[in-house]
């Protein structure tokens, strides 16, 4: 019973979840975070976070955007970076707007860092949830409650579930494996009876009845319920892991031999099992001997012999030639099936999987934006120089040039209209004659004749600007004509050059963009060889207990050896 | 049976629970803490490079995107979406049922990113789909229609196509809504 209390206790503590994202808002608030839901909706977090860590470098969210952040802080504690999603929880505890929403992923990540009272406390009396929301915050404080043995309150929680939730169906499955493991076998078939009930369409649910239906073979079979138990086991797919173990202890509880038999008969029709069906053999080998026939009991354990020694042979075999191939296939789980109930069912080796995909999918990420940096170059350059071709064409220096020299003109003619700059030369000249008697009358008022020439001064004056007149309206009309014409220039120029402007500025700064490659190109590098030596650790760490895992099954099989040699020779003597 | 000691010593390792897609449980403290690193380190360099194409693919002058999204969403089943510019086809997508659920429960697609020259254009997008018409029966083929005329300046254009269901006529429509180059 302590073994099975073992189990259980395992089992609850392995939590379950799938990363739901907060709900939007009924119309999306911000494109960068539509996009993220998109992508996180189709299980790509790594997209997803990536283009909420872009728009938010980009100062693309306010200080109000809540549901971005927490989509973030989401994220992050699914791709296992917890600092950071403790980082973005915490900064938006002060919401008070959002205070259930900003709970209830504290609450979870604090049940993820197994952490149960500060979880329960953020997870307590949240009713500002949406409903996905609110299932998952159930599940955690059920989960919560199983794990300090509170089974009526975990009770509770069940019973608030949605019957349509997936949340449900995990609660359900764990308080079964509770209550069993409180000896409330009751209680907890029932529960399995409603979770196989359920039409099984959807996969998830299809796997979690499997795991109902062996955790439900494996306790009738404890209880010696042995046709309840074979009923139940053979309920479930050949491929179901531990199946071939139950099957075998199945035989092996069972008192008539003949059933024993047919068992172990099931058990050989298996796919892969190796090590389970070679038990089997010898199993059934002793069975024969039981039932006085040698012959057949002598056959089996040559034949269970025969089985344990080329398992044998295959152990050392991987474990000295080719335990990096073993690697990678247990890493793709590929494992070869002769070892796979040995490497599947560890715990060590379950958890640095994870961990090895992880590291897989890191550098692959990495690789692929390496692969991309070339190509972008490439383009940098091209519209670098295309860039420049434009401007070339468009030759600024001459519109520039131009321009100048248009206003210059423009600027003459508007001086132009001063009226005398109007005056033909001479007229002028004889302007300024008048100017200098006019000067030189001024500068001597004591003239015996001064007023006369005075008079006669502004007699001519009067004349001068008449015939300035006359010129004049000639010149003006084709000076308003030269101005409209350069106007009309200096405006096309103008337009021409700020086309240019804009070209200019629109482009992107080549130069720092193609700085930002070269660092990016270095970085990548960085990173890329820090990760591989990390990588090159856990492969050796993950290899060894591999190794290790392979050496103690070839220990036990060469026992299994030594037994059968054992049997073989006492039959042989028994013969004698 | 000894055997059925050696068995149970087996199961004591079983793996019956449910599998958790959980977020992922970190090795031993060291190197949790250099993964941690590490992964932050892959995740600044995804989205430094992701600004980088941003600027270099598609600059601000010249940047057009097209997005989908839905109000509701259940008048008009989705297949795939046609996207033409002043009568050219720019692209088009075909749906997963996946995808039509993400869009229901209010991401927003970029069916559409690329690069448009400045000055009056006109975008045309074609839904088709069709209508259930239960058992037996063969589904009624649709095909609707939005266009929209914009002028291009230096700024990005953004344009949503909205998928509204109108409760009181029980038809869908489409609009299209701009947002502002800030977004």
């Amino acid at each position: 019973m302590a073994k099975y209390a073992l189990i259980f206790l395992w089992l609850l503590q392995t939590a379950v979840a799938i990363a739901a994202p907060p709900s939007p808002p009924h119309a999306v608030q911000s494109l960068d975070y539509g996009m993220a839901l998109y992508a996180n909706f189709q299980d790509q977090p790594v997209e997803a976070l990536t283009q909420l860590m872009a728009a938010e470098q980009r100062g693309r969210f306010t200080q109000a955007d809540v549901f971005p952040k927490l989509l973030m802080g989401n994220l992050s504690l699914t791709l296992g970076l917890t600092q950071q999603a403790e980082k973005i929880f915490f900064s938006l505890q002060k919401d008070t707007q959002f205070h259930d929403a900003v709970s209830f992923y504290l609450g979870k990540f604090y049940y993820y860092q197994q952490q149960p009272q500060p979880a329960v406390k953020f997870l307590n009396n949240l009713t500002q949830l949406n409903d996905e929301q609110t299932q998952e915050r159930l599940y955690y404080l059920a989960m919560l409650a199983m794990q300090s043995k509170q089974l009526s309150l975990a009770q509770d929680y069940d019973a608030q579930l949605n019957k349509k939730s997936v949340w449900k169906n995990y609660v359900t499955h764990n308080l079964a494996l509770a209550n069993a493991a409180q000896q409330d076998f009751k209680s907890a078939h029932q529960l399995w009876q409603g979770l196989l009930k359920q039409d099984d369409a959807d996969v998830e649910l299809a796997l979690l009845q499997q795991r109902a239906r062996l955790a439900q073979g494996l306790i009738f079979l404890q209880q010696q319920q042995l046709q309840q138990a074979q009923k139940t086991l053979q309920a479930l797919p050949q491929t179901t892991l531990w199946l071939a173990a139950s099957i075998l202890a199945l035989a092996a509880s069972e008192d008539n031999p003949e059933h024993a038999q047919q068992q172990l008969d099931w058990l050989q029709s298996l796919p892969g099992h190796d090590y389970e069906k070679s038990q089997g053999l010898q199993l059934s080998a002793q069975l024969a001997e039981q039932q006085k026939n040698y012959a057949l009991a002598w056959q089996r354990y040559q034949s269970s012999l025969s089985a344990y020694q080329q398992q044998q042979t295959l152990l050392t075999v991987l474990q000295q030639q080719k335990l990096d191939e073993v690697y990678q296939q247990w890493l793709q789980q590929q494992t070869p099936a002769a070892i796979s109930s040995l490497l599947e069912t560890d715990d060590t080796l379950q958890q640095q999987r994870k961990q090895g995909v992880q590291f897989v999918q890191l550098q692959n990420s990495l690789e692929k934006n390496a692969q991309r940096l070339p190509e972008l170059q490439w383009m940098l350059t091209a519209r670098q120089q295309a860039h420049q071709q434009r401007l070339n064409n468009v030759a600024l220096q001459t519109l520039q040039s131009r321009q100048q020299s248009l206003q210059t003109q423009y600027a003459a003619l508007n001086n132009s209209q001063q009226p005398w700059q109007l005056a033909s030369p001479t007229l002028l000249a004889q302007q300024q004659k008048w100017q200098q008697a006019q000067q030189m009358v001024q500068r001597n008022p004591s003239l015996p004749n001064a007023a006369v020439i005075q008079a006669r001064l502004q007699r001519l004056q009067g004349a001068l600007l008449w015939q300035l007149q006359e010129q004049g309206l000639v010149e003006q009309l084709s000076i308003n004509h030269a101005r409209r014409e350069i106007a009309a220039a200096l405006a096309d120029n103008q337009r021409h050059l700020q086309n240019i402007q804009q070209l200019m500025v629109a482009a992107p700064d080549y130069a720092v963009l193609s700085q930002r490659v070269r660092d990016y190109q270095q970085k990548i590098a960085a990173t890329s060889q820090q990760l591989q030596q990390m990588q090159t650790q856990f492969q050796q760490q993950t290899k060894a207990r591999i190794g290790e895992l392979l050496t103690q099954q070839q220990q036990i099989v060469q026992t299994h050896i030594a037994d059968v040699h054992y049997q073989l020779a006492r039959l042989s003597e028994a013969a004698l | 049976m000894r055997y059925f000691c050696l068995v149970f010593l087996l199961l004591c390792r079983a793996a019956l629970a449910v599998e958790p897609a959980a977020p992922v449980a970190l090795p031993a403290a060291a190197l949790s803490s250099q993964l941690q690193d590490v992964k932050t380190q892959v995740m600044q360099l995804n989205r430094d490079l992701f600004l980088l194409e941003e600027d270099l693919l598609f600059p601000a002058s010249t940047q057009l995107g097209i997005f989908v999204s839905m109000d509701a969403g259940v008048l008009m089943p989705l297949d795939a979406v046609e996207l033409r510019m002043d009568g050219d086809k720019i692209g088009g997508h075909l749906y997963t049922e996946r995808q039509i659920q993400a869009i229901q429960k209010g991401a927003l697609q970029r069916v559409y990113e690329g690069n448009l020259k400045a000055g009056e254009h006109t975008l045309t997008v074609i839904f088709t789909g069709s209508f259930p018409q239960g058992q037996g029966s063969q589904d009624q083929p649709y095909r609707r229609a939005v266009e929209y005329k914009f002028t291009k300046a230096t700024d990005p254009v953004w344009l949503e196509i909205k998928i509204i269901d109108d409760t009181k006529s029980q038809q869908p429509t489409l609009e299209v809504k701009a947002w502002p180059s800030t977004h």
